[in-house]
């Protein structure tokens, strides 16, 4: 029973850093004993089927529209003043959601906003995927000294409070939308590496990898081909999950002071400018901070539609 | 139980070293930096280039690094800590003791001056929030499990969802603008004189009930899966099956082993309640610890990023080696 001592806190960590994600439970409903030739719709296929992640889509879908139509919308430029409007920085005609405190539209903000979220977040959580991939399958298919070395480091960085790691890291490196993503792919591989590795130890001894090793199929092959795939259940949730969290935390940073510099439109950076503000036009900080928690929204209702649906079978 | 209490300590003093070496490495990266940080944005480029010959910090970074931990371990002297650099750095508990973390470029003392005061600040934040959010999820979680799909299980499930996708900033604005300037029955930020403590209690509410909020709903739902679970497991069959009242049941079979779960999930919220005071002092301006932390980041001061990590971390490993003994105490399966 010493291995559930090392890994009932490891799970949970796992678990923790994707807040909200039942990462104990997306593990558990791991589909790693799959019946051979039966075939099942893909989960894909059956999403319509729940309304929670619908919802989710539809709410995702809503920004991605928005953000795809911004230079075609007739809205002012994010980062022009409008300095007569800063007498009356409330929602009127001109500034449907009001103006921010350097008199620039916040609605036109909040949608090209949404076009850096939605480029800089999946574009971290997909590099942090194939870098936490990468790192659990090696770890996985190659116990002892590999494995440990991969463990040991992760456990080192997942024993930081993840703000903290973050708040550190891109203080040292400076704030940019590379630094962003370089920072949240050091905070995430390591936990996805964990659960791909969990995975990868139990599917190497199925009889599947036995069989393709036996026709001498390259290590390689065995790890993207045979073990990766079966992975897919647990990590698509973890995926969705991930990016809502990863929304989260380009926010906290813009809100710290360290996310994408200005005049671009970041969701957190519009909050930290408005909060000073908050007392007098507390809805010049409300509005991002509704359009942030929306699309995290979003992210979390489909990762959870995906939950239960694979949690069905 | 004491080879695994040694064993799991000397694992602990391990990553210590290590994620010790990590910070280091990053914030040490480039030296000169390291120099023109210690002396402030008005320095002449000479005086940069002799405090950077002088603190030797052209050496290779293991070199510095085993230099920086011989300060902390107290075998040396600090090396700001000498009147011929004329830098005023001057340790009031003498040159050479163990945890000397340096001194504080950005508020101008050695750094055991500021940072156990903000710590404590940051306890009293922090206990008063986990003092609520552990009875709180706990029953929430409980009365969930017990019956699934019930109405307080769909609100609670509804609720955690909701406050998991919001951000701590995210309900510290919502908040203050509804109770501080709508309603305005609680104050929104703490008096600006940092040294003064909090004189009025009601400025905990706020900072609080942001704690709270993010974190109860994802403990809960920990409780409540553990509980689902528990209530599923054949002895709780037999104990309803041999006419034991349901409270019985619950109470005395269900909930000890119920418990087992969540109780490193609620340890390990420790973790997170660290990440999570960065945010939500900085939001109300309280004087803690993780705003600490911020400002040393944003300003460069090196030697408290540091200090502030290295105790972050040992909080965070602290509580994860307290979780496993727990584990251990409260599972007699992972004893056998």
């Amino acid at each position: 029973m010493k291995s559930r001592l090392v890994r009932a806190p490891s799970d949970t960590i796992a678990g923790q850093t994707i807040q909200g994600g039942d990462g104990a439970a997306a593990l558990r409903a791991a589909p790693t004993i799959e019946a051979i030739g039966v075939a099942r719709p893909s989960l894909l296929k059956r999403l319509p089927s729940s309304r929670v992640a619908m919802v989710g889509i539809g709410i995702i879908l809503f920004w991605v529209i928005l953000a795809l139509l911004a230079p075609v919308l007739p809205i002012p430029s994010p980062t022009a003043q409008d300095y007569l409007s800063m007498a009356h920085p409330g929602p009127s005609w001109h500034h449907l959601l009001g103006v921010d405190p350097l008199g620039r539209d916040t609605l036109s903000r909040l949608i090209w906003g949404a076009r850096i979220v939605l480029v800089v977040a999946p574009v971290s959580v997909v590099v942090a995927y194939i870098v936490g991939c990468t790192m659990g399958l090696v770890a996985g298919y190659y116990p002892g000294f590999v494995d440990g070395a991969i463990s040991r480091l992760s456990d080192v960085i997942l024993s930081f409070p993840v703000v903290v790691l973050y708040v550190v890291l891109i203080a040292a490196v400076g704030a940019s939308a590379l630094n962003i993503v370089v920072a949240v792919v050091v905070a995430s591989a390591p936990a996805i590496s964990r659960i791909v590795r969990g995975l990868t130890l139990q599917l190497v001894r199925q009889d599947f990898v036995a069989a393709a090793h036996l026709r001498r199929e390259s290590a390689l092959f065995v790890m993207v081909v045979e073990v990766l795939p079966n992975c897919r259940g647990p990590l698509i949730t973890d995926f969705c999950l991930r990016l809502g969290y990863t929304v989260i935390t380009i926010g906290t940073l813009g809100f710290l002071g360290l996310g994408i510099p200005p005049p671009a439109p970041d969701w957190g950076g519009m909050v930290q400018q408005a909060t000073p503000m908050l007392t007098v036009y507390p809805e010049m900080a409300l509005f991002p901070v509704l359009a942030l928690v929306s699309l995290v929204l979003g992210f979390n209702l489909l990762a959870d539609g995906l939950n239960e649906l694979s949690r069905a079978d | 139980m004491v080879a695994f209490l040694i064993r799991r300590s000397s694992a602990l003093v391990l990553t210590l070293v290590a994620a010790s070496f990590l910070v280091f490495a990053v914030t040490q990266f480039s030296p000169t930096n390291v120099a023109r940080e210690t002396l402030g944005a008005y320095a002449l480029p000479e005086q940069v280039n002799l405090l950077y010959s002088k603190l030797q910090l052209g050496d290779p970074l293991v070199v510095r690094y085993v230099r920086w931990a011989e300060v902390l371990l107290g075998v040396r002297k600090d090396p700001l800590d000498n009147p011929a650099l004329g830098l005023h750095v001057e340790e009031p508990h003498g040159g050479r003791f163990f945890g000397n973390f340096g001194y504080s470029t950005l508020f101008r003392v050695p750094v055991n001056e500021i940072i156990w005061d903000r710590l404590g600040n940051t306890a009293i934040l922090a206990g008063i929030a986990f003092a609520i959010i552990v009875p709180l999820s706990m029953l929430l979680g409980i009365l969930a499990g017990m019956q699934p799909d019930s109405f307080v299980d769909r609100t609670l499930s509804v609720a955690s969802i909701t406050m998991t996708s919001m951000p701590e900033y995210a309900i510290g604005v919502i908040l203050a603008a509804l109770f501080a300037v709508w309603l305005k029955v609680l104050p929104g930020t703490s008096p600006l004189a940092t040294g003064t403590g909090w004189p009025l209690p009601s400025q905990y509410v706020l900072p609080v009930a942001v704690l709270v909020l993010y974190d109860s709903g994802y403990v809960a739902r920990m409780v409540r899966a553990s509980m689902i679970d528990v209530l599923g497991r054949p002895f709780v069959r037999t104990a309803i099956l041999k006419g034991l009242p349901r409270r019985r049941v619950i109470l005395r079979h269900a909930l000890r082993n119920a418990m087992i779960a969540p109780f490193t999930v609620i340890l390990l919220q420790v973790n997170w309640l660290i990440g999570g005071v960065v945010v939500t002092e900085t939001v109300f301006a309280y004087p803690g610890f993780g705003r600490m932390l911020l400002q040393a980041s944003l300003f460069g001061d090196i030697s408290l990023i540091e200090a502030a990590t290295l105790i972050a971390l040992v909080i965070a490993i602290g509580t994860q080696l307290l979780s496993d003994v727990g584990y251990w105490l409260l599972d007699p399966q992972v004893r056998g």
